[in-house]
């Protein structure tokens, strides 16, 4: 993480191509994490049901089967989908990893989320585009950072359909690439 | 005479039939007007009977999209191969059909690949493969969905009504 920076709003169209990785959580943000959010996702629990079953080969193209790890990760994202976001788009892609898309008049988003990690990027509509990527093995860390995924993304795709400031900072860092 | 005529004819065929076979007749470079067929199993690769870019997902460990080569196929082959790849839990729905010339515009290639079989063909992304269950990195991710974007932006898909007869379903023709 050498060479990030912390800062505590969200980046402006005019800052320079970054990859996002989210930064440990903040006391202030574990007791904000103690509210419940509003769960409005639910059509797609059933589709990653039906995902977690799928075989080997079952694009017709030998797609990797979804391991059950992607699939409880997925259920992760759905369950932290915040109030004001629509429900993505949910797609099992041939690698075996499942894609999460949005699209709103602001621009759209994909995450792909994988058995260890999730890497994706928001494209507003003016701007440039945001990567995003970070660990998914287990634990609280995990959970706030895949709830700031969605609060990013809902910040810079559904603002202004109530959505403020977020109560917890974010850091941007060099491209590990 | 008319004995004859059949049997010479039926040779012929035979003949062609081997030929074919043996990809004798088709040229290993794909044209750039060559019309290439992607058949469509997966039902989470269509939705409101409109193409996902899932659906142009490269094979796993390749940066390949597998075709049918429909000049020298033609469709009831293309059907019958599509049919035959399979399985009794994978239905078959239709084809993209997409113009060789307009993928090679995007930044892609089009490459024969007959040790699969007669006919088939690969849409070289020309990008990382990446690692099993795990999501490629985030550039390399947005690049390889401008390229699928690409690919769905020039194909047409349609769908075949009627898997189990002959062909009822609109000219293949890729978008103008």
């Amino acid at each position: 993480m050498s060479g990030s920076t912390s800062i505590t709003k969200f980046p402006s169209i005019n800052d320079t191509p970054s990859i996002i990785e989210f930064a440990k959580p903040t006391p202030s943000y574990l007791c904000f994490r103690l509210m419940p959010a509003p769960i409005t996702a639910e059509p797609g629990t059933a589709l990653l049901q039906e995902m977690a079953k799928l075989k080997k080969d079952w694009d017709g193209y030998g797609a990797i089967p979804i391991t059950p790890d992607s699939c409880s990760h997925a259920r992760r994202f759905l369950a932290a989908t915040p109030q004001g976001m629509t429900t993505p788009e949910i797609t099992p892609t041939s690698n075996g990893t499942i894609t999460f898309e949005w699209e709103s008049s602001q621009g759209n988003a994909l995450i792909e989320i994988g058995r260890t990690r999730y890497s994706g990027h928001i494209q507003p509509t003016h701007g440039q585009t945001f990567y995003l990527q970070g660990g998914l093995a287990t634990g609280l860390d995990q959970q706030i950072a895949t709830e700031q995924v969605l609060a990013v993304i809902k910040e810079l795709l559904y603002a202004g359909y109530g959505s403020g400031s977020l109560p917890h900072s974010i850091q941007i860092t060099a491209s590990a690439f | 005479m008319l004995a004859m005529a059949r049997g010479l004819s039926r040779t012929a065929s035979k003949l062609l039939h081997l030929l074919f076979k043996l990809c004798w007749l088709m040229p290993v470079h794909v044209s750039d007007d060559e019309r290439i067929l992607r058949a469509i199993y997966s039902p989470y690769h269509v939705k409101n009977n409109k193409l996902k870019h899932q659906a142009f997902d490269p094979t796993p460990g390749t940066d390949e999209v597998s075709v049918m080569r429909f000049e020298y196929m033609g469709v009831g082959l293309c059907r019958r191969k599509a049919k035959s790849l399979g399985n009794p839990k994978k239905a078959y729905y239709g084809f993209a059909v997409l113009r060789t010339g307009v993928v090679r515009t995007s930044a892609m290639d089009v490459v024969d690949s007959r040790r699969h079989f007669c006919g088939h063909a690969d849409i070289k992304l020309l990008m990382l493969k990446p690692e099993p269950n795990e999501p490629p990195p985030p550039e390399a991710g947005k690049r390889l969905k401008d390229l699928k974007d690409a690919l769905l932006h020039a194909s047409n898909y349609v769908p075949d009504p009627n898997p189990g007869k002959a062909w009822r379903g609109n000219k293949l023709e890729p978008p103008l």
